[in-house]
């Protein structure tokens, strides 16, 4: 297939839009898991289009907001021969809520709907009607051990509902770029670099603008913000300990590790102020504080537990 | 000058051809000190900010790398950095101010 050909497959793809060929690479973006991914991959638009494809097959089968396996697990608090791609997901966010001492829980879901996070985000969104805090009591959020994972079937404990927003998007986009070389996923700033040469990536959400530079490998670079998916009164990282939105000096949080799925972890754990566990695999990370000023905190050698020290960059 | 006074004559002083003006002997050497004060006192400067920059201890755990405004550029643990060859340090994720237009990505967050 010629890459004309292949360009005008797209448009059987709906919102997925080819952006460039570059040499002997193909870039395309569209709209997946609440935010704009860019795809850039070695070779024609093949590659990139599997990719692109799988990512929203895996959006499909994981998001609470429309029907889903996921929606049918919270209606019914159960689910018989759930798919593979579930029980990988829920695994792995079991295995991150273990690591973040249960800071980072898919058992979160009932919590965040009580607050107001009840339908897709889109910027904007929180200043729209529906996203008011719920009434009656704040529920509570159930131990990770009360989740009943097998092949056979998911049981929630009583009364929960599972939301994957933690930890889903990380691992899709390792997910789908698995076995694959000379690639760039940027899943809205949750950015898989895999390259022979060094790779300079913007850092953006201070007062004012860095880049990082990567040396060649794979790497994965993950941001979270508690000033975006605000709403009024809230925000979308919620507490367990408090059922409360985090509150800590930080407001946005930057990870560079090996692997994208638990960098994007540890970037909760720094918005908790919580200490990053060696296990998540961090090489480096910075905080920015409200003034927007930029701070690297050193996390190597810092044990389970110990508190943090930060160093400001600037 | 008022109406009716009458307009200077004299007319302005040049020195006669074929002479030399006298050579000062203590301006000259005044002046050679100060340059020669000047010189020692530069060199002196820089020599402080050499020492001072860009890598100063911080404390005995770690190493502070500084830019010539002061502004950090890296931390190092004191031991990483004493075991650390040009080669792992040139494999390190590296943060540098302002936006580079040869990026192929950015982080922010969503």
């Amino acid at each position: 297939m010629t890459d004309q050909q292949t360009a005008r497959s797209y448009r059987r793809l709906p919102g997925v839009h080819p952006r460039a060929t570059t040499g002997s690479k193909t870039s395309l973006s569209f709209n997946a898991m609440g935010t704009t991914v860019v795809i850039e991959a070695q070779g024609h638009y093949g590659p990139a289009r599997e990719m692109a494809a799988e990512l929203r097959r895996l959006e499909t089968g994981l998001t609470r907001f429309h029907e889903s396996p996921v929606t049918q697990l919270n209606r019914a608090g159960k689910l018989s021969d759930p798919e593979p791609v579930l029980l990988e997901a829920l695994a792995w966010a079991v295995e991150a809520c273990r690591l973040s001492d249960g800071l980072v829980t898919p058992l979160i879901g009932r919590l965040l709907e009580w607050h107001g996070y009840r339908q897709s985000w889109t910027e904007g969104a929180g200043r729209g009607a529906g996203w008011e805090q719920g009434q009656g009591e704040q529920p509570a959020v159930p131990g990770i051990s009360q989740l009943r994972l097998s092949p056979s079937e998911v049981v929630l404990p009583a009364g929960a509902a599972i939301d994957l927003g933690g930890t889903a998007k990380g691992w899709a986009v390792e997910r789908v770029a698995a076995g694959r070389h000379d690639v760039i996923i940027d899943a809205g700033g949750d950015v898989l670099v895999d390259s022979r040469q060094a790779t300079e990536v913007n850092l953006l959400g201070g007062a004012e603008e860095w880049h990082l530079t990567l040396p060649p490998g794979r790497w994965g670079v993950a941001t979270s913000s508690v000033a975006r998916r605000a709403w009024r009164g809230a925000h979308h990282l919620i507490d367990p300990r408090t059922g409360r939105p985090s509150e800590s000096p930080w407001v946005q949080a930057t990870v560079v590790g090996r692997s994208l799925k638990r960098a994007e972890v540890a970037t909760k754990l720094l918005l908790f102020g919580a200490p990053v566990p060696a296990a998540l695999q961090v090489e480096r990370a910075w905080v920015v504080d409200r003034a927007g000023d930029v701070f690297e905190q050193d996390v190597r050698g810092v044990a389970h537990g110990a508190a943090s020290s930060f160093v400001p960059a600037s | 000058m008022t109406p009716g006074e009458a307009k200077p004559t004299a007319a302005p002083v040049r020195p006669k051809p074929g002479r030399r003006p006298k050579f000062d002997k203590a301006a000259s050497t005044t002046w050679l000190l100060a340059a020669l004060i000047g010189v020692g006192a530069g060199a002196t400067w820089q020599l402080l900010r050499a020492q001072a920059s860009p890598v100063q201890a911080a404390s005995p755990t770690q190493l502070v790398v500084v830019d010539t405004s002061g502004r950090v550029m890296a931390v190092y643990p004191s031991l990483a950095l004493n075991s650390a060859s040009q080669a792992q340090l040139g494999t390190r994720v590296t943060l540098a101010p302002g936006r580079s237009r040869s990026a192929k990505a950015s982080t922010r967050a969503s």
